[in-house]
């Protein structure tokens, strides 16, 4: 399994190849009115409107502010284009098939998998698939 | 030779006559204190001068004894006469009319013989009350001297004449014994008067010197420890003329070290100032690499940038090949390398980064400690120049100041010569502070000795007091008017 190696709230995250189109700095992002706090804006990504999210409350952690030194890995979907804020992007890495679930899952994130650096927390491209599209049609 | 006789009698020769005419005749010398103040009791010269007028009525009185009894041999002398003329005319065989004729005679010349001794009776009779008057003191009656007589003077009148000598004698010698003694008595009391007043006059002499002696040994006292004093004053003072020599020695030395200093100051001045243009030069050098190093910080940040937009390309390129599959695998081995070497970029310029950094610190630490440096440098500087300017001062002040202590040694230098003749003035005063005090205590056992005298002279002025009021009551006894 090839994933998307990211870091978010002191956290390593394995976001599955497949999911990603590609990865992105943080421009300016425009704060829209009356939204819940996991939507930190809308930002220009080349000439289209990209939504873009904290991956925190998607894998059960508290909604934090955008910083500039963070990344945005834009999603790869149907529906418009999207992005997930994280802190950083370490790169793709090549990980093991099996996984190991997570004794309290929280959002997305149900297991974990063996890498050099250490254990990762794998988003399960499916519950965050739902979990993106639940935040978008509240 | 009765004149002679008569006077001898009423002038007795001897030591009391003698005494008695110095007396009566002329002032007698004046005799010691001694030999005035012989007690009282003692007789004096004039009791026994009063022995003269009784033995001249003892004469008197013998005298009239004998013409009475020639008186009363008037007649029997008549009888002897009348008998030889009776014997002569019988034995010469003469008329007896011769033999009345002779008894006339006889009778004539008896009777007048009586008469003429009557009268010499009479005479020496009111000689002998005379002479009981003066026996008595009485000297106021005057004795008739001068009688009238055909036959001339006789041995009574010379009598007469004597006695009344004697009477005006006596007269004038008590007048003369009785305003002596007054003299004497007032003299004695103006003496004795005297003798208090001098008395008192000495105690408080007495007194004086003795507040005078205490003052003398005080006084020495004083000089002695002024004496001492001024020997410590001298020896400070020599003390201080050699330290004064000492600081005029030093004083010059550090006038030479200041001159020497100054220029010594002027070189260091001259050589910080080029210190300072190098510094200057230096810190241009450091502001010139603070500066370059900033712009390396830029290069750097430029570059990382280039890394991180590499590594992002490179890490979109891998996505991109991974989503081509199988077509898409070398391209992916490609990003993976540009993505490896953008990471070795980043990290490379993340190192350049932070050895910019640190340099940059460094830098920046170094121009502050430059710009520190450069304000020390000019503060050191002002202060350099104070330092000379000060250095200038303390030349002058030095200078004048070695004047000044050469002034102060050479004034030690007269001061310690004076202070040597203060102090032999000092030992001169106390020499003679000491003889003041030896003659102030001879002055006070004079004094004392004086006071003595002048008690002994008041006691014998009351002696003579004594002796005056005695005389004077002898003397009181005559009766002059």
């Amino acid at each position: 399994m090839r994933a998307v190696i990211c870091l978010h709230q002191g956290e390593r995250y394995a976001l599955p190849l497949p999911l990603v189109r590609r990865v992105t700095e943080v421009s300016a992002i425009a704060r829209v009115p009356r939204v819940p706090p996991v939507i930190l804006g809308v930002m220009n990504q080349q000439g289209r409107v990209a939504c873009v999210l904290d991956l925190g409350p998607l894998v059960g952690l508290k909604a934090r502010p955008a910083r500039p030194e963070g990344k945005v890995i834009m999603l790869q979907r149907a529906k418009g284009d999207l992005g997930l804020y994280v802190s950083e992007v370490f790169g793709i890495e090549t990980l093991a098939d099996e996984t190991t679930p997570l004794p309290a899952p929280s959002g997305a994130a149900r297991s974990t998998v063996a890498s050099p650096a250490g254990p990762l927390k794998v988003i399960d491209a499916d519950l965050l698939s739902r979990a993106i599209d639940q935040i978008l049609e509240a | 030779m009765a004149t002679r006789a008569t006077q001898d009698h009423v002038r007795p020769e001897g030591p009391e006559s003698g005494r008695l005419g110095q007396e009566a005749g002329r002032p007698a010398p004046v005799e010691p204190l001694r030999a005035i103040t012989r007690p009282v009791m003692q007789p004096l010269p004039l009791s026994r001068g009063r022995t003269a007028p009784i033995t001249v009525a003892r004469g008197v009185a013998k005298t009239v004894g004998l013409f009475r009894k020639i008186l009363i041999g008037d007649l029997t002398l008549w009888l002897v006469l009348t008998g030889v003329l009776t014997y002569e005319v019988v034995r010469n065989h003469l008329p007896p009319e011769h033999a009345l004729i002779g008894a006339v005679l006889g009778l004539i010349v008896a009777l007048a013989v009586s008469v003429g001794l009557k009268q010499v009776a009479n005479r020496v009779s009111r000689l002998n009350r005379s002479a009981l008057e003066i026996s008595r003191g009485d000297l106021s009656k005057p004795l008739a001297t001068e009688r009238a007589s055909f036959l001339g003077r006789d041995e009574v009148d010379e009598l007469t004449t004597a006695i009344g000598n004697m009477q005006e004698n006596l007269r004038e010698l008590v007048g003369h014994i009785q305003g002596t003694s007054r003299s004497v008595a007032d003299s004695a009391d103006e003496m004795q008067e005297s003798s208090a007043n001098v008395s008192a006059s000495a105690e408080n002499i007495e007194r004086s010197m003795a507040r005078i002696s205490e003052g003398a040994e005080h006084q020495l006292q004083l000089v002695e420890r002024a004496h001492e004093l001024i020997q410590k004053i001298a020896v400070s003072i020599q003390s201080s003329a050699q330290t004064a020599t000492s600081a005029a020695d030093t004083a010059t030395a550090t006038s030479t070290a200041a001159q020497a200093g100054g220029a010594a100051a002027q070189l260091a001045a001259e050589k910080i100032k080029k210190v300072f243009a190098e510094i200057e030069a230096a810190s241009e050098t450091v502001f010139a690499f603070g500066e370059k190093t900033q712009e390396i910080t830029k290069i750097v940040v430029a570059i990382t940038g280039v890394a991180q937009q590499t590594n992002l390309l490179a890490l979109n390129a891998a996505i991109e090949a991974a989503r081509a599959g199988e077509y898409g695998r070398g391209f992916a081995v490609v990003a993976d390398e540009v993505r490896k070497l953008a990471e070795s970029a980043g990290k490379s310029a993340e190192q350049i980064s932070r050895l910019a950094h640190e340099i940059s610190q460094r830098s920046q630490h170094a121009v502050a400690a430059m710009r520190e440096g450069i304000d020390e440098l000019g503060q050191g500087r002002e202060d350099l120049a104070r330092i000379i300017l000060s250095l200038d001062e303390i030349v002058h002040a030095t200078q004048t100041g070695n004047e000044r202590v050469q002034a102060i040694s050479v004034a030690a230098k007269e001061q310690l010569q004076s202070s040597a003749e203060m102090v032999q003035g000092f030992a001169d005063i106390r020499g003679v502070a000491s003889g003041n005090a030896r003659s102030t205590e001879e002055i006070l056992r004079a004094v004392r000795e004086q006071a003595a005298t002048t008690a002994s002279m008041a006691q014998a002025s009351q002696e003579l007091t004594n002796i005056s009021v005695e005389l004077q009551t002898v003397v009181s006894r005559f009766k002059l008017e």
